[in-house]
């Protein structure tokens, strides 16, 4: 890291005399062993991937505009740099040091391959307990981590470790097909059997659930269709249009939504896959209210775009890659949970309803214009008991009108990875209404 | 950027090392990348630039892969990722050659790319509408070189560009082969339509015929015959040379895969696996040919035939994937088709389109369409999808167009990112499932 440091100076000199003088460095090493299995039917369907990465970023500004230059290995001072053009690009000034939480976990060896080979074994014969004709088609895993450190002209001197595992499983039954994404901090904390259930109970859905259902009642939706739910509302959580988006769903009472509903984005999240001290430009994360028992606080923010009028900035510039300049974006967004309330007393509550394990595809929102639509899969409810599955529905409506009926939220918060991470517990929500069948989006 | 000064010998003797059975397969993939780019995002700085180097040792035996990948080139770095992919330790420490290339010094500069912006902007002003862009332009540069334990292919180049506009109403992309001001032309035509198209009245759900222009038609066949023939979509099934013989569609498609007749800049002698690419027949009168292959695959099968290895990085082992699709003209004009098609829909482009390999469910996102009224293109409708089963529709081609015109898009299929070609005619669909 010494080595770095020298560079960096140097860095600073040559860019220097091109009349950039605002300088940053980000320089990241990675490993990753990844292993993917195929069908057992299909015997050899191994494959085995050990990567090693390194490789830097450099942003550079000056008066007379900015420039972007990454690469592998480190960077060069001599060059070649491009022509900066354009904006010029400011760096945030380092404010005291950010603490890294303990990262004890993050040092970790990586899933070896017998390891990784026996957990992702267990998942065929485990579905195929539950439902005999089922069969996997596709399952990955990942384990990675990395180190990075950034330094910039402005001050900031800053190291981040991260650790992060990814799961993806794909399976078929008759025509009915899954597949799901997961991530965790390491490869061990996948619950394998348990996806094997999930798996299980989708697939028959799929298969045998009625198609076209427009009856009215109440919804419990489970947290991996709250958590679609939330992906559709970021233009309205994340960025400076965000206020003008919360001015059109205001309801009378002048609340965005219900008082039962609160959403956080927090990039020091204890526990969190992607928890670090210090976002992409080294600015210290924290938690941020963005909806308080209803209320519209603010969108996230960066320090660009804070102000007292706007709202307060977070560490909220991600750089999932050292390839791509960091943008603005969530790290862990989540409604948080009511430690109270567990998810079968929202589905016990229901008398006429359902209950929504699901949305089949991501759906289409409209936050400016306050309308949405989502295709989902779960069950009928009738006397707070699973009546009928149901295998697609589509709801429609006001995104105004879904956030202000939410009428229960439990306990059972769970992460989902889009990138960054999507948390969502139960919520049973009144007032929606399903305009008949909707069939499932397949993967590109 | 070059690898013309790669010694590989010495890498190719380190390789059959770890080949130490007869059916191995262990080859060293060494890439080289550079991309410019540039956006007028408030995010992002004027000009960017990436510029990476590495390089992945594989070995393939009895259907297993194990890859290990390295950024940057040097001899220890080749060693480790050696050691990583054999099977058994070695009785004699394995020799490491040197593996010195040269870095990239070439100074940077890309004047086309930062033009484009204009160009675009201008051309969308020419027609007297005006609406919010993001435009981000970018020019791809790759360089390929394989080194097997038995062959040494000579080196690949690529060359393409890619330009990505958001827009209030959703995103639209481009992939091509340059950056001009008929290209940036073509493109503005495309986002304006798709601008009056977002608030034009939705079509009525149901059965419609329809006239695919040769852009929609080239998504169409990437998805239906491309994907629906690649080993791996297949071997879901059971074993993909039973499907050589099939009929799979209408007997007037007549498709190839055809890597070496791509446009210039993105033409190919061999695929990412060394392998010399062919001139291959996927449907000929709608039935198949031969699917589409990568050395993993026709190692299964004497009846398949390599070529078709694609990568879309060193990370990641190679799959079969199409590289420039070609469908066969017809005998009808325009024309002729919109007569065919009279009373249905004409859909000039198309934003994505999605197979469900287990089901054969296909479906196709369009940004507008236009009427055909009278046997003429009419009024605009809003964004539509066109929905069925890749069999049903295939065999709903009722007319190919004669006048085929060249294009490109991304392919995403299992997660590796990469850029496809066809030269298509316009396509003439009987009644397929419209919603919107």
């Amino acid at each position: 890291m010494i080595e770095l440091e020298q560079r960096f100076a140097h860095l600073v000199t040559a860019l220097g005399q091109r009349k950039l003088e605002e300088v940053e460095l980000y320089a990241k090493e990675g490993r990753s062993h990844r292993v993917e299995i195929g069908p057992s039917s299909r015997p050899g369907g191994l494959v085995e991937v050990r990567s090693e990465e390194a490789g830097w970023a450099v942003r550079a500004s000056g008066r007379r505009g900015s420039l972007f230059a990454t690469g592998t290995g480190l960077p060069d001072p001599s060059g070649p740099w491009p022509e900066s053009r354009g904006e010029p690009t400011q760096l945030p000034v380092a404010r005291g040091a950010a603490t890294e939480a303990d990262t004890s976990d993050r040092e970790a060896p990586l899933m070896v391959e017998s390891e990784a080979i026996d957990r992702l074994g267990r998942f065929e014969p485990a579905l195929r307990k539950e439902l005999a004709d089922a069969r996997l088609i596709r399952a990955v895993l990942d384990d990675g981590k990395s180190r990075a450190r950034l330094l910039s002209s402005r001050g900031m001197d800053c190291t981040q470790r991260s650790r992060a595992a990814a799961l993806y499983l794909e399976a078929v039954a008759g025509d009915a097909r899954r597949a799901v994404q997961l991530a965790a901090p390491t490869a061990i904390d996948f619950n394998i059997e348990g996806q094997a259930r999930q798996f299980a109970t989708f697939l028959t859905i799929a298969r045998e659930g009625a198609r076209g259902v427009s009856e009215p009642g109440e919804m419990v939706f489970a947290p991996t269709a709250v958590a679609r739910l939330l992906q559709g509302l970021l233009p309205l959580l994340v960025g400076g249009d965000g206020w003008r988006i919360a001015r059109h769903l205001r309801g009378r009472k002048g609340h965005i939504a219900s008082h039962r509903l609160t959403v956080v984005d927090d990039g020091a999240l204890a526990g969190g896959v992607f928890r670090t001290a210090t976002d992409g430009e080294g600015v210290p994360t924290r938690e941020v209210v963005l909806i308080e028992q209803g209320e519209y606080r603010q969108p996230l923010l960066s320090w660009r775009e804070a102000s007292p009028a706007h709202g307060e900035s977070s560490g909220c510039m991600l750089r999932p890659s050292w390839r791509e300049p960091p943008q603005p974006g969530p790290t862990h967004l989540y409604v948080r949970p009511d430690v109270d309330v567990s998810p079968a007393a929202l589905i016990s509550s229901v008398a006429t309803g359902y209950y929504w394990l699901d949305a089949l595809d991501g759906g289409r929102f409209d936050p400016a214009g306050d309308r949405f639509e989502l295709p989902v899969c779960g069950f009928r409810l009738r006397r707070g008991e699973a009546s009928e599955p149901v295998a697609a529905a589509r709801i429609a409506g006001s995104i105004g009108k879904l956030l202000r009926g939410v009428t229960g939220v439990a306990r059972d918060l769970s992460f989902f990875p889009r990138g960054y991470m999507l948390g969502a517990p139960t919520l049973l929500i009144e007032g929606l209404e399903l305009t008949g069948d909707a069939d499932q989006t397949p993967p590109d | 950027m070059s690898f013309a000064a790669l010694e590989t010998l010495p890498i190719a003797r380190s390789l059959a090392q770890i080949a130490d059975h007869g059916d191995d397969l262990a080859e060293v993939y060494l890439e080289r990348v550079e991309e410019v780019g540039s956006a007028d995002d408030r995010w992002a700085p004027g000009l960017t630039v990436r510029r990476e180097q590495g390089f992945s040792v594989r070995l393939v035996r009895d259907g297993k892969t194990w890859l290990a990948a390295r950024d940057g080139f040097d001899g220890d770095s080749f060693g480790a990722a050696l050691r990583q992919v054999a099977r058994a330790l070695p009785t004699a420490r394995y020799a490491v050659p040197r593996l010195e290339i040269a870095p990239d010094n070439q100074p940077i500069s890309a004047p086309e790319v930062l033009e484009f912006d204009s160009l675009l902007r201008r051309a969308v002003s020419q027609h007297h509408v005006a609406f919010p862009m993001r435009v981000e332009t970018r020019r791809h540069r790759r360089e390929v070189q394989v080194v097997g334990t038995k062959l040494v292919p000579d080196r690949e180049e690529e060359l393409y560009y890619s330009c990505r506009v958001g827009l209030p109403w959703g995103r639209y992309g481009s992939v091509l082969t340059e950056l001009s001001a008929t290209t940036a032309g073509h493109l503005a035509t495309g986002l304006v339509a798709a601008f009056r198209g977002s608030k034009a009245p939705l079509v009525e759900p149901g059965v419609h015929p329809v006239v695919l222009g040769p852009a929609a038609a080239a998504v169409f066949l990437h998805e239906a015959v491309a994907h629906a023939l690649e080993t791996d979509t297949l071997a879901l099934e059971g074993p993909p040379e039973a499907a050589i013989g099939v009929q799979l569609g209408s007997e007037e498609l007549n498709v190839l895969d055809d890597p070496a007749g791509a446009p210039s800049g993105v033409k190919r002698a061999t695929d990412d696996e060394g392998t010399p690419v062919i001139r291959r027949w996927l449907l000929l009168s709608g039935k198949v040919r031969q699917p589409i292959a990568d050395l993993a695959a026709a190692a299964s099968s004497d009846r398949l035939i390599p070529g078709a290895g694609r990568r879309a990085n060193r990370y990641l082992p190679p799959v079969s994937r199409s590289s420039h699709l070609e469908l066969v003209a017809g005998p009808h004009e325009i024309q002729d088709l919109l007569t065919r098609a009279d009373g249905g829909l004409y859909l000039p482009e198309a934003t994505r389109g999605s197979l469900d390999p287990h089901t054969g469910e296909f479906r196709m996102r369009f940004p507008y369409g236009r009427r055909i009224h009278r046997e003429k293109v009419g009024e605009l409708v809003g964004p539509l999808v066109l929905n069925g089963r890749v069999a049903a529709l295939l065999e709903a081609v009722c007319g190919v167009g004669s006048e085929p015109e060249i294009g490109g898009g991304w392919c995403a299929k299992g997660g590796q990112r990469l850029p496809v070609w066809a030269t298509t005619p316009a396509l003439a669909l009987a009644g397929v499932e419209v919603e919107w």
